[in-house]
């Protein structure tokens, strides 16, 4: 009697898609983005992305500096690795100059940059896990994110908006104890990595939440110009440091971790390899470099020390120069590309021969990542979208610019 | 006409042409401290050190003169490493002071230096010491150490100014620049030095630490000293002129100006008429034009033989076109006066005796001087109490203190007192209705000089307060009184002021200096 009456219930019910507004600020959006989907039941069928919420014109901004102004607005495009967004920018102006820094710079650039995308990865698992509800593995990953900030901060002065690149170099060499207190954090951040992978990696919840949702051929994923993480969760072993070697990227040892499936387990997994494939380049970088300059020499570049500035006019126009009117960068164009913390980061530089940028686009992966991301949600569960806008690590900043 | 061949670029230049001539010409540049187009050539400086073939030598290009056939690099081995060597020992003694020179920024020394030396100092020794702000004259302050003994200053007071103030003083590393003993460099275009000067040793007294020149802005305009109407840079920041500097017009003033034109600019911020006041009272401009509107209908009413239209040689040719319509068929009345600066001093050079940059703009408005009575005439009238309105434009009165004194307490007699100008003087305060005007800095338009040379003047900066451009007072008033005038555009109105009557002379199509001025 009563499955009749649920039978005949059933029958009657009559269902139509309903609209859902997702974000802008919706809590398990990190970065403020609107998704407008088409549910049927909780099945979504359609989502339409909406980004720009956070646009600060960054471009717009670049005309209006010298080139050397340009690096604090570049802190703010991923702000989770700012230090790998100076040297991407950095490494732009340098083509266009074409000057070449030194060999220490490479490897301070290579080892920043790791460090930098050890911030990265740790905060996206960590939030990631956070946001299935898993906080244990949340704060361990903080920790290690933590660990990474201090080294920066040791190095650069700053935790977060760090302006540690500088066209031609950087802004100081490593501290003298660096090495040192890389090897204690070394340490932890294995712990840690072991940690959440014990936490994490065969926890019936979270591979029940991860594994097949999300998912991208890795067709549809060059199709849609995916690169980082999410495509070589695909299977396709793209990484612009193995590709195309920059910094001291061709004189260490490492692999590119690919996915069989394209799910967010492998991008989790993908992530949690890169942890340790960053550690290594760390590890050798450190026992590979040599004292030495870390700027480039051409005096139209680089700042003169100090003391020659206060004691010598021609240091002192120089400095005033390069200051007040910025580096002259010749006319022309150039298109240069690194591995950032979500794929390739590229900058396309138009130079018109003055101190100022005339244009600067940023190829922004997060950017790209989120023209295709209704292929990820769409067909899979409402509830899936939270992990998976999680492992594209759609990062604000940089995709609005 | 020889043909000369400039690293490859083969070019045809007029004969006696100078090698740094025709490179600029080719389109290279050689650097130069020394050499300034308007001044003999010293070749002192040697910075402009060409490599000319079968000249053993390098050669000044500021003074060798082309030859047929002549093959010249400017850019070869030898003649950068000269240059460098030249840069060197000019920096040898020059102190570290960039931070706390004026010329920072606008200097030549920076330039070349980033441009063609980019080394490091190679002195071991202390730099000569030397007199720092030492006053030459009363506009002009000398810094012996940043001086790199161009002699430009020297040339042009001997030969622009004629006057010789002067010269150069000891020899060799302890080489400065001195007036003459018992003479001061106070000639009246003393301050053109201080544009002359490639580095920062000649220093304006009036711009000493005022503004950093990285942070101005420019903007082409007139002076508005005198009937000369020399071009100019007015540089500005933050809403306020700092400074003039001659802008090279060779219809004009070439590359001068005089120093009272030159410190002119500060009457534009000078006492300025900022609110719009009714017989006291701060109100808006819609209230002000609808109080004025009924009022000045009944003195039309009334007949227009008691509105007395007193016209300003400040204002811009577009201002008195709407001015002198405005009069005629607003207020129904050709009772023009003239008004603006009294005559004053002249000179045989660029300084002109009338002291209004735009009579000429008058007489292109009006046809001719004659149809405006002249100022005394005025005041006569206003004494006999012929004068119920009077509509005054600009704050100067063409006259002397005693007659300025009858004028003011004549305006006793005048019923109705309508005061638009820029400047306060006494008079704001005598007005029943003040009408705030902006100032040449402050507004587009055209002036027309005494020789009828036609020159833009471009606003370089917001109005101050609620003052508006002249024309665009008349037509609030006019539209208040129901019979508005039906301009938008500044451009509307030259179309017609213009159309009318060709101006005598346009200006100069070629407005960019020569190349290698300065």
């Amino acid at each position: 009697m009563a499955e009749d009456i649920l039978k005949s219930i059933d029958q009657d019910i009559h269902t139509e898609p309903m609209i859902l507004q997702m974000g802008p600020s919706h809590p398990a959006t990190h970065g403020t983005v609107r998704f407008t989907l088409t549910l049927d039941g909780e099945t979504v069928v359609k989502c339409e992305t909406e980004v720009g919420y956070l646009h600060r014109g960054f471009e717009k901004e670049a005309e209006n500096s010298t080139w050397t102004q340009v690096f604090p607005y570049t802190d703010r495009l991923n702000y989770v690795s700012p230090v790998l967004n100076n040297f991407g920018y950095a490494l732009a102006v340098e083509k266009l100059l074409g000057i070449e820094v030194p060999e220490r710079c490479n490897y301070i650039r290579t080892i920043m940059g790791e460090v930098s995308r050890l911030s990265d990865h740790l905060t996206c698992i960590g939030a990631g896990a956070l946001e299935l509800g898993a906080m244990t593995a949340f704060l361990y990953a903080i920790e290690g994110r933590e660990l990474v900030w201090d080294l920066i901060e040791e190095v650069t002065g700053a935790r977060l908006t760090v302006t540690y690149g500088r066209i031609g170099g950087v802004k100081d060499d490593l501290t003298p104890d660096f090495a040192e207190r890389w090897k204690a954090t070394r340490e932890r951040l294995l712990e840690i990595h072991a940690t959440t992978d014990k936490l994490l990696t065969r926890n019936r919840i979270f591979l029940d939440r991860m594994e097949g949702t999300g998912v991208i051929t890795p067709e549809a994923a060059v199709s849609y110009g995916y690169t980082g993480v999410t495509l070589r969760s695909t299977g396709v072993a793209y990484d612009v440091r193995k590709d195309h070697p920059y910094f001291a990227y061709d004189k260490v040892d490492f692999d590119v971790p690919v996915g069989k499936h394209g799910d967010n387990f492998d991008r989790y997994l993908v992530r949690m390899e890169e942890v340790l494939q960053s550690i290594r380049i760390i590890d050798q970088c450190l026992a590979q470099m040599k004292p030495g300059p870390v700027n480039s020499d051409d005096p139209r570049v680089v700042l003169p020390e100090k003391a020659k500035v206060y004691n010598t006019i021609e240091s002192m126009i120089q400095h005033f120069k390069i200051i007040f009117e910025g580096i002259q960068v010749p006319p022309g164009e150039v298109y240069s590309y690194t591995e950032a913390g979500n794929g390739e980061l590229g900058f396309y530089i138009v130079s018109n021969g003055t101190g100022k940028p005339w244009k600067i686009h940023v190829r922004a992966p997060s950017f790209i990542v989120m023209g295709g991301i209704h292929k990820l949600f769409e067909g899979s569960l409402l509830a899936d979208i939270i992990p998976t806008f999680d492992t594209i690590n759609m990062i604000g900043g940089e995709c609005d610019r | 006409m020889p043909k000369v061949n400039i690293n490859g670029t083969e070019i045809e230049v007029d004969k006696g042409t100078t090698i740094l001539r025709a490179a600029a010409d080719a389109g290279f540049d050689v650097p130069h401290f020394c050499y300034h187009p308007a001044l003999s050539i010293p070749a002192n400086c040697r910075m402009c050190l060409v490599e000319v073939e079968g000249m053993p030598k390098l050669q000044p290009g500021c003074y060798t003169q082309v030859n047929e056939g002549m093959v010249v690099k400017t850019k070869s081995e030898r003649v950068i490493k000269a240059r460098k060597a030249v840069l060197e020992f000019i920096l040898l003694n020059h102190p570290v002071d960039c931070p706390i020179c004026d010329q920072a920024g606008e200097c030549k020394l920076q330039d070349y230096y980033v441009d063609y030396d980019a080394q490091e100092s190679r002195q071991r020794t202390d730099k000569q010491n030397k007199v720092k702000a030492y006053p030459l004259g009363p506009e002009v302050v000398y810094d012996g150490e940043r001086c790199i003994l161009c002699t430009r200053c020297i040339r042009f007071c001997d030969e622009v100014t004629q006057s010789s103030e002067l010269t150069i003083v000891e020899r060799g590393d302890r080489a400065e620049i001195r007036t003459f003993p018992g003479r001061e460099l106070d000639n009246a275009y003393s301050m053109c030095v201080v544009d002359l000067c490639p580095v920062g040793a000649l220093t304006s007294r009036d711009f000493r630490f005022k503004c950093r020149v990285w942070l101005l802005t420019s903007t082409d305009s007139v002076c508005t000293g005198c009937s000369t109407g020399c071009s100019i840079h007015l540089d500005h920041f933050r809403n306020t002129a700092q400074r003039y500097r001659p802008r090279y017009n060779p219809r004009v003033n070439d590359y001068w100006m005089c120093d009272k034109g030159r410190l002119s600019y500060k009457q534009i911020h000078d006492d300025r008429n900022t609110a719009i006041s009714v017989n006291g009272a701060d109100v808006n401009w819609h209230a002000a034009t609808e109080a004025l509107a009924p009022k000045l209908a009944k003195a039309v009413e009334d007949g227009g033989d008691g509105v007395a239209f007193l016209v300003s040689p400040q204002a811009t040719v577009e201002d008195l076109f709407v001015a002198k319509q405005f009069a005629s068929n607003v207020l129904k009345t050709s009772n023009f006066y003239m008004g603006g600066n009294a005559p004053g001093e002249s000179d045989k050079f660029l300084i002109r005796a009338d002291k209004n940059p735009n009579t000429g703009g008058i007489a292109h408005v009006f046809g001719s001087m004659a149809a405006l009575s002249p100022f005394p005439a005025l005041v006569e009238a206003m004494e006999a109490g012929k004068v119920k309105v009077l509509y005054m434009m600009g704050a100067q009165t063409p006259c002397n203190d005693e007659m300025r004194a009858r004028f003011v307490a004549a305006l006793e007699k005048v019923g109705l007192f309508v005061f638009q100008s820029a400047h306060a003087a006494e008079l704001s305060g005598k007005a029943n209705f003040v009408l705030p005007a902006c100032t040449h800095a402050e507004k587009d338009g055209t002036f027309i000089n005494f020789e009828g040379v036609r020159q833009a003047i471009h606003q370089a900066f917001a109005p101050h307060g609620a003052s508006l451009p002249d024309w665009q007072i008349f037509m609030r008033v006019a539209r208040a009184m129901k019979n508005p005038m039906s301009y938008t555009f500044l451009a509307e109105i030259q179309k017609e002021a213009f159309a009318a009557k060709p101006v005598i002379e346009a200006e100069p199509a070629a407005e960019q200096p020569a190349p290698s001025a300065e």
